[in-house]
């Protein structure tokens, strides 16, 4: 069964073509891993798929209904199984941590088992080592945590699809592992998936398939069970193809 | 700051239920003060025009506000229908015969009315009937037949009259209202004249005593003269006479006779000048006094002709006034 | 053009949203809240010490000028005309620009640049029934509401400083007030203040959701929104007048 049914999805800004065609669906359980230059398109894609920025062309399917051309109501419903992981871990800043990560399971159930959520959201920040942080607000804390919390945030919405633009962006290498940890588990329960990355670890780990983009366009499309999947992973480290972890 | 976010519900419960119930409390004094809780009686009247009502004019009553214009509107025949509401305490003045005036304010162009009751005894009007007003024949009527007695309010009364000339002088700009300012420019020019010709008229007439005085001297050196000459001519004993006329018949006769009668008019006009010399000098004053007090009200009507804001102002001409007064008294 | 048939989308779109507010929930609730903590309560000591001296001025320049015509009386009219139908709702409404309409317009522009909206979006919360719904409220409660203790404070600002020229008593001077006082005055008092504070939440919130991407924006934003709302509550006031005073 298709958990996500991208088709044909064009992105324009003004006359500039920024995604070109783009078309490909996503099992439900499944993960795809999303690689490609700065100039890729690949954040601006997942946004489109996330609901965020609607595409010029094209339609985003989940379960077969619309992302954008639906009822509020369906809408809602949509945004309530997708969980989207923003590179910079955003946050709102007028709230704090905890209403942050309360706010979207608040926001569409008002009925909510406050004492289970809130062991499950101590358990993720002790996992996380995030300290007494609840009650502080996303200014006063470091780049790092934001980030971590996003996960966290991500975690106790028990999507059925998560979004990920970048994980392991910004983080040191022990978060790293922490979060490939949670990711792969989270993975592993059925979840699917949909990351941008460029890091071949996380490709290897994660990905059961791996697109790779080019100018708005995919360029290549590889399943994990393909005889050449690490052989084709083995030239993004000597191409154009450079991932910034790799980099630093 | 933990004070207030913690009690945020609380302090904005109280700052906003509080505005609610100093809203609620202004529109409950409003009501109050406008007697809206007040069970009212609908009566209609009419005017001539609606200067100085509105919606919000008062019906007093021996000073008392006993109601107050509901609506009006101009009708068919160019008048003012009023619908007027009367309060329930004051439901039984409401008697027949009584009428209803209409005075406003000039200064602020607000006007009130006033509710002149019928005389004692009469009966109950019913609701919605009509009152006349003062505008209307019908309440000009009742005046009449001293059914209602205008109250003596001196001062509105005044008011009233200044609103009037007020409102006539502020009509000049139409040809047909600006009488009365007119009739003081017209005024002021005609005793601007007036008063030039008074002065040739005063001029005259110190030339005249001064003549009438010499004719009366040389009328009377003249007559002197004559009357000799008629006594001499009485006995006309003399040679050439004798000569000339003998009987006394053709000539002396008829001369004498002209002489007598000349005698008789110079005799009268003698005492004509006399006395016209004798009373000049009063009909001089009388027309010094007529003078000096139609330039006073020719002073009065130049300051109201020459108002800053109509032409010049006050000239200064008086000196020659002055010059003019002074010698009257030397000749008295 | 475009950006005006645009703010009138925004504006259709945050009635809509407005209506389903209730389905809202606690979250926006407690954003309602803090918008009238801050726009309303906040305000109310600069609102009041404004009211206060303006009142006083009306009366102290009132008195100089009509108590030489012996039209003292006058001074009621002038209060409730100036105060109560124009000052108090356009007073207000400056105080409420000048402190709101730019934080609104600041906040949500930042809000923007820090991709928080698109994190909004993401959890399906609309941005206009989350944010624009509650600061539109919050601030049209705020603008009713500090109108009527501006009308308040100033009225007895006048009472006080008549009090300097000549001790009058209280309940007089209340209830000569309130026999010029109508309810088309208090009406539109109160109504002006809605019509204002619902623009200026407006215009504030939509110029800084136009922010794109650069926090230099931010506060070219918030001048345009600074600007078109002073020019809306003008506008606004004259129309209002227009249509309840002069008809």
């Amino acid at each position: 069964m298709n958990i996500l049914e991208v088709k044909n999805i064009n992105w324009y800004l003004e006359d500039e073509k920024i995604l070109d065609d783009i078309d490909f669906t996503l099992e439900e359980g499944q993960s795809i891993i999303i690689s490609g230059t700065y100039e890729s398109g690949k954040s601006l894609l997942l946004k489109v798929i996330g609901g965020i920025t609607p595409p010029s062309h094209g339609r985003v399917l989940f379960l077969g209904r619309d992302v954008y051309e639906s009822p509020d109501e369906t809408i809602d419903e949509i945004h309530q199984q997708i969980a989207f992981i923003f590179q910079e871990g955003a946050l709102l800043s007028n709230l704090n941590i905890r209403e942050n990560l309360l706010l979207p399971l608040k926001y569409h159930n008002p009925r909510l088992d406050l004492p289970g959520i809130t062991r499950e959201i101590e358990e993720f920040i002790s996992y996380f080592s995030l300290g007494h942080i609840l009650d502080k607000r996303p200014a006063a804390l470091p780049n790092v945590k934001k980030k971590l919390l996003s996960f966290v945030r991500a975690a106790i919405l028990h999507p059925r699809l998560m979004i990920v633009d970048e994980p392991l962006f910004n983080l040191d290498l022990d978060n790293q592992k922490l979060v490939l940890k949670l990711l792969r588990k989270i993975h592993k329960s059925g979840i699917s998936m949909l990351i941008v990355s460029n890091s071949r670890d996380l490709i290897k780990i994660l990905g059961d398939r791996w697109l790779v983009m080019d100018r708005g366009r995919i360029v290549q499309d590889v399943s994990s069970s393909d005889p050449d999947f690490d052989k084709k992973l083995n030239t993004i480290s000597l191409t154009d193809l450079v991932g910034v972890e790799d980099e630093i | 700051m933990k004070f207030k976010f913690r009690h945020t519900d609380k302090i904005v419960g109280i700052f906003f239920f509080g505005a609610l119930i100093i809203l609620l409390g202004g529109i409950v004094l409003v009501a109050l003060s406008q007697k809206m809780l007040v069970k009212k009686y609908s009566f209609q009247t009419r005017f001539q025009d609606a200067g100085g009502i509105s919606q919000t004019t008062n019906l007093y009553f021996k000073g008392f506000e006993i109601g107050r214009i509901k609506k009006f509107r101009l009708n068919q025949d160019n008048l003012i229908d009023v619908e007027l509401v009367v309060y329930e305490d004051y439901r039984e003045k409401i008697i027949a015969q009584s009428a209803i005036n209409k005075s406003s304010n000039p200064i602020t162009g607000r006007g009130s009315l006033e509710f002149l009751q019928g005389p004692p005894g009469g009966e109950l009007l019913p609701e919605d009937s009509y009152i006349p007003s003062l505008d209307m024949p019908e309440g000009k009527q009742l005046l009449l037949e001293n059914k209602i007695v205008r109250s003596g309010d001196v001062i509105s009364s005044i008011l009233k009259n200044i609103d009037d000339i007020l409102s006539n002088l502020k009509k000049d700009n139409n040809p047909d209202q600006g009488a009365i300012f007119r009739i003081l420019f017209n005024l002021a020019n005609a005793t601007e004249t007036l008063n030039s010709d008074l002065l040739t008229l005063q001029d005259l007439m110190v030339n005249l005593d001064n003549r009438v005085e010499q004719t009366t001297v040389r009328l009377d050196d003249a007559l002197s003269e004559t009357t000799t000459l008629i006594r001499n001519y009485q006995d006309p004993a003399g040679l050439a006479v004798n000569l000339i006329d003998p009987g006394k018949t053709e000539l002396i006769q008829p001369l004498h006779n002209v002489l007598l009668k000349l005698d008789d008019n110079l005799a009268e006009l003698h005492g004509l000048l006399l006395f016209l010399n004798q009373e000049s000098p009063e009909i001089s004053g009388v027309l010094y006094e007529s003078r000096s007090s139609l330039q006073t009200v020719q002073k009065t009507l130049q300051g109201i002709n020459n108002h800053p804001l109509i032409r010049r102002g006050i000239s200064r001409d008086s000196r020659d006034i002055n010059r003019n007064i002074k010698i009257r008294p030397e000749d008295f | 053009m475009n950006g005006f048939l645009e703010f009138i989308h925004f504006t259709a779109e945050t009635w809509r949203r407005l209506l389903t507010y209730t389905r809202q929930r606690q979250a926006s609730f407690t954003v309602l809240l803090r918008q009238i903590m801050f726009t309303g309560y906040e305000a109310l000591g600069l609102i009041s010490f404004l009211a206060l001296t303006i009142g006083g001025l009306i009366i102290l320049q009132g008195n100089n000028i009509l108590g030489n015509f012996g039209q003292g009386d006058l001074i009621y009219v002038i209060l409730v005309t100036v105060v109560v139908r124009e000052l108090s709702s356009i007073l207000t409404a400056l105080i409420v620009i000048a402190r709101s309409g730019t934080a609104i317009s600041t906040e949500l522009g930042n809000m923007v640049v820090n991709q928080e909206i698109d994190l909004l979006l993401s959890f399906g919360i609309s941005p206009v029934s989350y944010l624009v719904v509650s600061r539109l409220v919050g601030v049209v409660v705020a603008t009713f509401t500090l109108t009527i203790y501006f009308n308040l404070v100033a009225l007895l600002g006048g009472w006080l400083f008549s009090s300097f020229f000549s001790p009058i008593n209280f309940n007089f001077f209340f209830s000569r007030l309130f026999a010029e006082l109508s309810f088309l005055d208090i009406l539109i008092s109160v109504f002006k203040s809605m019509v204002f504070g619902i623009g200026i939440a407006l215009i504030s919130c939509y110029q800084g959701l136009k922010v794109n991407i650069a926090s230099t924006e931010v506060p070219q934003r918030t001048i345009r929104a600074v600007v078109l709302s002073i020019v809306f509550v003008l506008f606004a006031d004259i129309l209002i007048t227009l249509m309840f005073y002069i008809s």
